[in-house]
């Protein structure tokens, strides 16, 4: 096939040239230029986001019409996860108790703030993309800070080096995250008996992590971080949902869960942050 | 051609597939508006315009699609799509002849085609930045996964690709096109 101009051709010759370069070599400004970009198409993307949201909002975010039972529910659901929290510190602290003797008290500070941040481009890479947030340093923002929704479900993490007035989330499913310590919750409306496991992308935005055949785990259950790589006011809060439990291919002995992300971070118009950092007008 | 409409154009068909179109997704099959946009161009615009117009819309979603790096960092790498693009318009191209370009519902199954075949540039680009150490944005093990969501993809795109081809084609005049037959349009 004759490609018609040379210009033409020195053009495809050079984006060739980009696409196998090293990312170290011409990653800085191919980023400066795709910031650039993003900066411009995030206001307009964000209008649609906003659109498709009231078009066809996330599951979790449908709930009762009524006001006051919404409330209630949204209260429910934080103390819910706040319990959770406050049962596996209770847990830690049994177990330090059991191994030195001596009660450590983990800081109990809470330092974080919580700042809404509106999703810009979730762009198009195969799901597996990360999410533009049109919020920064400037309002507290850093990287690893958690991306909450209803106050109880982890929509993502805040990827590294933020800027001042936007930064990305990286969705829970995102195998950049790597494992994830977790506990998924056998009787959530009872006394909260949970097993840990360790959760890792196994594609589509999906988690899976390894479970004993017998433990009890079922279709349906809830999956609450419990990593001390992660911040401690996201403790406790709910990652997912186990969706299909089934025996590994290669080791048969063992079970394989599958686990949904509790919300869809793509479908989100804006997530709640809870910034560690400082505030940097 | 003229090349401000088919940048408007580029700028709003990136707004959608980044963050409006998913509203229209069905389990994985999930549709995309570029495809049928380059297949509208590479059958109405001088081959010589098709080929920009397909370059362009290629850098342009490299440049929108920053992927996590390694250790976190986020990365932009151009080619992934510039390739995907530009495969798919050396294969819509030669169909100028053959394909009736006013049938929207050939219009929409050739788009519905024309992502399949950017997808395998699109895995290509990637697969290679693999070897080169990049991340590439799939699992490894869920590469068959990737590929069936692919298709579904397609089969989503040629269903919207319909209704879409058909706006285009009201608002031909807009493009600037050269007529069929002519000099210019063979160039």
């Amino acid at each position: 096939m004759r490609i018609a101009d040379r210009p033409f051709a020195v053009a495809v010759c050079l984006a060739l040239v980009l696409s196998v370069l090293p990312t170290r070599i011409v990653g800085g400004v191919v980023a400066d230029v795709s910031g650039v970009l993003m900066a411009m198409l995030n206001p307009p993307a964000h209008v649609l986001q906003l659109v498709r949201e009231w078009l066809r909002p996330p599951l979790h975010a449908q709930g009762p019409d009524d006001p006051v039972v919404r409330e209630l529910l949204r209260e429910r659901d934080t103390y819910r996860s706040q319990w959770h929290a406050a049962r596996q510190e209770v847990l830690e602290l049994e177990r330090k108790l059991d191994q030195l003797g001596a009660i450590r008290r983990s800081d109990p500070s809470g330092a974080w703030r919580l700042v809404d941040a509106a999703v810009g481009m979730a762009p198009p890479a195969s799901g597996q993309g990360i999410i533009s947030l049109l919020a920064g340093t400037a309002l507290g923002i850093s990287a690893g800070d958690v991306a909450v929704v209803r106050g109880d479900l982890i929509a993502g993490r805040v990827g590294p080096s933020p800027d001042r007035l936007t930064s990305t989330l990286l969705p829970i499913g995102h195998p950049a995250l790597g494992r994830i310590d977790a506990s998924i919750v056998i009787d959530e409306s009872g006394p909260g008996r949970r097993m840990p496991v360790q959760l890792e992308a196994s594609g589509g935005g999906r988690l899976s992590c390894d479970v004993a055949l017998d433990g009890g785990v079922t279709p349906g259950m809830v999956v609450r971080l419990r990593d001390a790589g992660w911040p401690k006011g996201a403790q406790g809060m709910v990652l997912g949902t186990v969706v299909e439990v089934g025996r590994k291919d290669q080791q048969p002995l063992r079970g394989r869960a599958l686990i949904v992300p509790a919300i869809e971070a793509r479908n989100l118009a804006e997530v709640t942050i809870k910034a560690t950092g400082q505030v940097k007008p | 051609m003229r090349s401000p409409v088919y940048i408007a154009a580029l700028l709003v068909a990136v707004l959608l597939d980044g963050s409006f179109l998913q509203v229209l997704s069905i389990g994985s099959a999930r549709p995309w508006v570029f495809p049928v946009m380059l297949a509208f161009v590479c059958f109405n615009a001088s081959k010589s315009a098709a080929w920009w117009g397909a370059l362009g819309m290629g850098v342009l979603y490299d440049l929108v699609s920053p992927v996590a790096g390694a250790a976190g960092t986020t990365i932009v790498v151009i080619g992934p799509n510039t390739m995907g693009c530009l495969l798919a318009a050396a294969a819509a191209i030669p169909l100028r002849g053959v394909v009736f370009k006013r049938n929207p519902v050939a219009v929409g199954v050739l788009a519905g085609a024309l992502l399949l075949i950017h997808q395998i540039g699109w895995f290509a680009g990637w697969t290679i930045r693999g070897w080169l150490g990049d991340p590439v944005p799939w699992t490894v093990g869920q590469v068959g996964g990737a590929m069936l969501a692919s298709f579904w993809a397609s089969c989503a795109t040629a269903v919207l690709g319909i209704p879409v081809s058909f706006l285009l084609d009201r608002i031909e005049g807009w493009w600037g096109f050269p007529p069929i037959g002519s000099v210019a349009r063979r160039v």
